[in-house]
């Protein structure tokens, strides 16, 4: 569905957590959604309170896809990490201000007609 | 009278929806007890808020299965600690279904459908694991996408594959080709990277809901019978 409809985005905020108990299985997470959705579309949020959400914004800002997935996923960069963790997105999708030291976003890539289509 | 073995086999047939694991083995499946020809199972759910359609599925396929071994006349399921507890537990045993179950609730068919779409993901992710496994073995996409389920080694994920392609009423025939859509169609050469790109995002997705229910299941109800254990 979020491979069709470009307002569908992706949410990390339950599955954010495999990242401390299962960090290979969460690098296949991050990596399907920037593979489907680019990295505009992926956001994180504290949702319902299942974790306190400092270790993780934390442990986030130091992961990486592991070398041997790199291939398949590519890496996680810093501009990808501001986006999701630091709530670039979630700035730009509901219009709050972004603090000026904050760095900016660069422009994302691809374009809506150039996301995947799923075949079914 | 039938066995506990005979019942918890059978129900090791029911599956967590869009978990494609059996509830037996999710730890779902709490208490059996088996009096002359009737059989009382008991369900838990990771959380209270667990969707109902989701739980009636469960709870409904749970009854007609243990209703399915052979010496069983009766099947009650009482699912625990859901906020829907009664009435899907109501609903279920009288054979209300589930439109009757919460009446001007829900729109469309019966759950018919719901179970469908279980069954294709269910059948998309089993397939991206054996040809995953091809992959590491050598195969090429080219060569996947010309073989016949004769021709595929056999294997623990070959099994399973076939079973949920089976379950779908596809061709399960020597001569049938191993990678098909959800419908049967062969998927074309120049598509199979792209359809096991979707599938392996399927199967992602399967085994992350799976994953998380395991842990959010394990700290509802670990953590209950310690503090139970604790107070004795």
């Amino acid at each position: 569905m979020a491979v069709q409809e470009a307002n569908v985005y992706a949410g990390l905020s339950v599955a954010i957590a495999f990242m401390h108990t299962r960090p290979r299985y969460f690098a296949q997470i991050i990596g399907e959604c920037l593979y489907w959705l680019d990295e505009d579309r992926i956001l994180f949020a504290s949702d319902y309170a299942l974790w306190q959400p400092k270790w993780l914004v934390e442990q986030f800002v130091d992961f990486q896809i592991p070398e041997d997935m790199q291939g398949e996923y590519g890496a996680l960069t810093p501009d990808i990490k501001r986006r999701v963790v630091l709530g670039l997105n979630t700035a730009h999708l509901y219009d709050l201000e972004v603090p000026s030291e904050i760095p900016q976003p660069t422009a994302v890539s691809a374009s809506e007609e150039e996301y995947p289509e799923a075949p079914y | 009278m039938p066995t506990k073995a005979a019942v918890l086999g059978a129900l090791s047939g029911v599956r967590g929806p869009e978990l494609d694991e059996p509830i037996t083995a999710l730890g779902f499946v709490s208490e059996l007890k088996i009096e002359d020809d009737t059989v009382f199972v008991r369900l838990r759910l990771p959380t209270y808020f667990c969707a109902p359609n989701f739980a009636y599925l469960m709870v409904a396929d749970a009854r007609s299965t243990a209703l399915s071994v052979p010496g069983v006349r009766e099947a009650r399921i009482v699912l625990d600690g859901h906020h829907a507890s009664g009435e899907i537990n109501g609903g279920v045993n009288s054979g209300l279904g589930f439109e009757g179950t919460f009446p001007s609730e829900t729109e469309g068919p019966d759950l018919d459908e719901l179970r469908d779409i279980f069954s294709r993901k269910s059948f998309i992710a089993r397939g991206e694991k054996l040809c995953r496994a091809l992959l590491a073995e050598g195969c090429t996409p080219s060569e996947l996408a010309q073989m016949r389920l004769g021709e595929v080694p056999p294997s623990g994920a070959f099994e399973k594959y076939l079973e949920r392609r089976a379950e779908l009423g596809l061709d399960v025939s020597t001569e049938a080709s191993l990678v098909v859509d959800p419908d049967g169609n062969k998927v074309p050469e120049d598509a199979v990277v792209e359809h096991l790109r979707f599938a392996r995002l399927t199967r992602v997705s399967i085994e992350g809901n799976a994953g998380f229910c395991r842990g959010v299941l394990a700290a509802r109800y670990d953590k209950q019978e310690e503090e139970k254990e604790a107070t004795l």
